[in-house]
This record gives structure tokens, sequence and C-alpha cells, in this order.
């Protein structure tokens, strides 16, 4: 009786190594330990293709040559090897501190991708951060390295996106790409597609040279919007001002006064969403400019202060 | 029947140290077990289980040839392993994301070992600059990491976001991570004289006190998300949502909700603070109404036209 795993290493040698896709009355005639009786054996070699594709080893389904409709397996040279890494165990380290550093959370362990690579080179690190996954993320990040346009549901609307890289900030995932349809740089929020994303064929697109993704972003709720954009001037006095120039930037301070408070300018194409980011600040913070936005700040506080008299 | 999993994951294993000892002939059983997280038996298993394969006809010329000699391993005639099965789209993520965090993180050295490592593996995966990772870079986070470190007290001014109020407090900090976008402080408060986690960006000054404390050590931080359980004593609201406004009852804890007549909603809200119930007023605007305690009525009202001085100047 052969081990399991023997007959898996010997399959994926010999898929490895054949020339030419292998019927899979050849792969049970040569790989031993495959029973004898054809259901038997069909049934067997199922298991084995699916355990194999299942740690992602590429088996595929070909035509054995060009002349008849017989076809065979084997494992492509080509989509199997990971390409040379060169690591020096000073980099290979580094990386074990990361994956032991940063967990991601629900997705797999990054310890176990570092075994392909390697493996553990000195030691391990305290827990410093975590990540959230979302079910979606590979298949964009897949479609980004092959440059495959995406398709998906967002907000019930059909969108067709060339993708340009993925971004985690403020605790969620982005997907910042070229919408094909709005003819339009654009992202958007991976845990809010719905349901799959379909790639198209790979080679489809070339993303622009030296992109840095994260000015790209536009993720401030007052930039989600259609409006005609303003630039909203929002004064918040020191003891919030730290804050809110952490979250919007420092390239967005366009005063800083000596008691501490900044004046920010906001490019605002949602102007409801802005009004809550200011009245989220209390006494903290006024609307400046321009004078239409803060005479709608002025409006919905009289009635809301008049509504309980 | 499905396959079991465990075939895989031995296989998995076997694939990914193969090429390894190939590569470094010689090596220590000790080294590799610890380098592929198994133990010596489970890894003298599998380099039993090699002499066995190889390529049709497996006459010995075809098979691998494991050789071990006083807790050192040798193997050859494995050409075909000769490199590791590639990354899966996961798996790559996984690690560029784990790195890419860690190099963000404020202190690190950008041209360092991470970083070229990093650098190899983007280009390999062909990822070079689509895979971004922020973390933020709040004011004190190096000197609450470096506080924590040498487990000296410090002082702190803390903007409490529920009360809109700054407190100073002494804390002995237990860990400082990042969590759900944000960097949080895990300490010991000697104002609440208890276990608190602050959010570091709402952290306005750190003094450092010259004390330091005992800690137990290799601590490894919670990851939870400071979620608001309501308290038995917390005083309760009574609010009459519009339509458009009844994502509340799906956003906070109500203790009662009912749709009435019309599409409106009426819900039971505890509230710990009255700066919670403002802003909450204060952005719903005229889509909710008080209808009980009494004393509560006013109180969207009233931050209303506190905040209107600020525009009547």
């Amino acid at each position: 009786m052969t081990d399991r795993l023997e007959r898996l290493t010997n399959l994926v040698a010999t898929l490895l190594d054949t020339r030419r896709p292998l019927t899979l009355e050849e792969i049970v005639e040569l790989v031993p330990g495959y029973p004898d009786d054809k259901v038997s054996y069909r049934r067997q070699f199922e298991r084995d293709k699916d355990t194999l594709r299942g740690i992602g080893i590429p088996v595929r389904l070909e035509a054995i040559d060009s002349f008849g409709p017989e076809q065979g397996y084997r494992i492509p040279p080509d989509e199997y090897y990971l390409p040379s890494l060169d690591l020096t165990p000073d980099e290979q380290a580094a990386l074990h501190v990361a994956v032991t550093a940063v967990r991601l959370e629900g997705g797999p362990a990054p310890t176990e991708a570092l075994l392909k690579i390697g493996g553990r080179e000195g030691e391990a690190a305290n827990a410093l951060a975590a990540l959230p996954t979302v079910p979606a993320l590979p298949a964009l990040f897949d479609a980004y390295r092959t440059r495959s346009t995406i398709a998906f549901t967002y907000r019930g609307a059909s969108r067709r996106v060339e993708p340009w890289g993925i971004l985690f900030r403020r605790g969620h995932w982005y997907v910042v790409g070229h919408d094909r349809d709005r003819g339009e740089q654009r992202s958007f929020r991976v845990d809010r597609i719905d349901g799959e994303v379909d790639a198209g064929s790979p080679g489809s697109f070339e993303p622009p040279a030296r992109l840095e993704l994260g000015t790209l972003l536009r993720d401030e709720p007052w930039r989600y919007g259609e409006e005609e954009a303003v630039e909203a001037r929002v004064l918040v006095d020191s003891s919030r001002s730290a804050a809110v120039v952490d979250q919007v930037g420092t390239a967005a301070v366009v005063e800083r006064r000596d008691d501490g408070s900044v004046v920010v300018e906001l490019p605002v194409t949602n102007t409801a969403a802005l009004r809550s980011f200011v009245l989220g600040l209390l006494d903290a913070a006024e609307i400046l400019g321009p004078p239409e936005l803060r005479a709608e700040m002025v409006d919905w506080l009289e009635s809301l202060a008049a509504d309980a008299q | 029947m499905s396959p079991r999993p465990l075939a895989g994951s031995r296989l998995r294993r076997v694939l990914a140290l193969v090429p390894w000892i190939a590569e470094h002939p010689g090596a220590a059983l000790a080294e590799i077990a610890a380098r592929f997280g198994v133990s010596e038996g489970e890894l003298e298993r599998d380099l039993e289980l090699l002499p066995l394969c190889g390529l049709p006809p497996y006459t010995p010329d075809r098979l691998i040839e494991v050789e071990i000699v006083d807790g050192h391993v040798w193997i050859r005639f494995a050409e075909y392993f000769d490199r590791p099965l590639r990354l899966s789209a996961d798996e790559g993520l996984a690690l560029l994301a784990a790195g890419r965090a860690l190099l963000a993180v404020p202190g690190s050295d950008e041209r360092g070992a991470l970083g070229t490592g990093l650098d190899k593996l983007a280009s390999a995966l062909g990822a070079s600059e689509g895979l971004t990772v922020e973390v933020g870079e709040p004011a004190y986070l190096e000197s609450l990491r470096r506080a924590a470190d040498e487990h000296e007290r410090v002082e702190i001014d803390y903007y409490s976001y529920g009360r809109d109020a700054t407190t100073t407090r002494e804390i002995d900090l237990r860990s400082v991570f990042h969590a759900f976008g944000h960097w949080y402080a895990a300490a010991y408060c000697h104002r609440a004289r208890d276990e608190r986690l602050f959010r570091v960006d709402r952290i306005r000054a750190v003094h450092p006190t010259g004390d330091h404390f005992d800690s137990a050590t290799g601590e490894e931080p919670i990851f939870e998300e400071s979620v608001y359980h309501p308290r038995a004593d917390d005083p309760r609201v009574t609010l009459e949502l519009d339509p458009e406004a009844t994502w509340v009852v799906e956003s906070y804890p109500s203790e009662q909700a009912e749709e009435l007549p019309g599409g409106s909603w009426r819900a039971v809200l505890a509230v710990s603070e009255r700066a919670w119930l403002e802003r909450l007023l204060l952005d719903l605007g005229p889509a909710a109404r008080v209808v009980a305690p009494a004393a509560l009525r006013r109180v969207g009202a009233a931050a209303a036209e506190r905040l209107l001085t600020r525009y009547r100047v």
C-alpha cells in the first residue's frame, strides 16, 4: 500500500517533468499507487488532482497534440516555479519579523507563505498591527498584477475598471483605477463591492508609471458625491486641530494661528457629508467659507434650534 | 469524499523544504525543523518518504537521494524540485501587505533589509507599485512606543471623544498597536485605577515622569475594538426617527425599536455621554426628535444654539 503523500509527490514530479500532456491512463500506469479498476483509479486521480489544485499547483488539461481530440494533464514549469528571489539572510529575517508583527485578520496566515520563500530566519516579533482582509482582495490583487480589467457591482451600478492597485487606509481596503465607463480615475471601497469580481484577460492595460496610490485615493466622505466641487474653509480649534490635520493631511492646512487653531481647505462634492464632519467636532469647528456653505450651516442649525421650541 | 487536508498540507511542506535543503547541503535537522515550523519527528517522517519518490520508471538512478549523517541532511537528484512552488495570489498579498504595513510604521528604515526584501518580492510578483498600506502617523506614537518598551510611566493629556473633554492622567503602557485603522495604547490608568484603551490620535501631550513600573513581559496586545456596552444606570432616550434616519437603529444598540405607521421608527437608546447625543441630533437635524425623557428634549436645540454663537459674531 503506497502512502498517499508518496503518490502525490510522484504525481507532481511526473507532471512537471513531462514534455507533453499525459492521459489519465498513462498517469495511472506511470505513477505507482493507483488501483487497477477504471472507476476506482479515475476517482482516485480526481481526488489527487483536487488536492494539488487546492494547494495552488497549476494542473492543466490540454490537447496532447494538434492532430487529435485527445487531452492530457501536465504542470507547466513556467507556471509552477517561484521566480528566484535571491533574498539575503537579513531580508529573510526582516520578512519573518514582518509576518509575525502584522496579522491579517481573516486571511491566509502570512507565516505559511513565508515557508515557500525559505522559511523562518531569525526571531519572531511581538504582534504590532492587525489588518482586516476582505474576500475580494486576492482577486483584485491578482487582476492588478496580471493587468486584467475587472467588472463588479458597486452601490447598485456595474463598473468596469482597470485596477492600478490596492491601498489600505484608516481601516479599509480600496481599489484605485481607471473607470472605463466614466472615463475617469476612481477609487472603490473593497468591502462595498457587491458579490463577485470578474477579471478579464491579462495584459489589457498598463497603469501610469511612477504611481503613488496614496495621492490618488479620495476617501473623505465629503469627496464622495456628484455635486459641483467647492473649496470649503474650516476653522478647527486647538483642542481638535492635531487630530483633524492627521485625518485630512498637512497639505490641506492653509493657516496655522498662534492659539493653536488651524484653517483647512477641503474640496467638497458632498456638502451633507462636510456638515456631518464639522458638526462632529461640536464647539471646536466652524465653516468659514465660502459664504453659501456657511449660510447653509447657519440655516441647518437655526432650523434645529427653532424646531424644539 | 473530499480530499484529506492533511496530505495537502504535508505535500505543501515537502515542496517547500526540499528546494531549501537541496540549496543548503548538510543543514542540521534541528535548524530545518525550526525554519519550517515542524517537529524533528515530523521532519524525519517526511524525509524518510522521499527516497521512494522520483520519476518513472523509479529505478535507483531516478529516485530522490536523501542522506542523513549525524543530524545533517543532504538531498540529491531532485532537480524538478529545485525551486519552490510559486506564491498564490493570497499568499503573495499576505506577505507584501504585512511587510508594507511594518515598513509604514513611523521609525522604520525604508532602505533597510525589509525594504529591499519587499522590493525583490514585489517585482517577482509583478506588483512593484500597486500595493500600498498606510497606518497613519499620530504625533505621539514614537514616544509612546518608547515608553512602553522602557516601562516608563507617562502623563498624558487625553481627549475623550464621547465626553468632548480633555483630561490629564498617568498611565503605565502595556502595548501600543494598530488595529481597525487606528493606533491604540493599552495601559493601566492611574486615574481610572483600571486597564484602559486609548486612541493614540486623541492623545494631545505626553510627559515623561521619570518613574518606571513593573510589567509582565511578553504580553501580547489584544486586538479588540473598544465597543460601547451600555450600563444599566446609563440614561435612556426615546427617539422618533424619520425614514431617512432609521440607520440609527441598525448602527447603535437600541433596546426597543418599533416601526410606526408611515415608515418612521421609535427607538430607545442608552446614552453614556451628553456629547454623543448632541452629535447624533445635530447630524440628524429635522429627521429626529427626542420623545422622552423631558429633560433631554431640548438637547439638540440647545447644542444648535450654542454652535450658532460661533456664526453670529
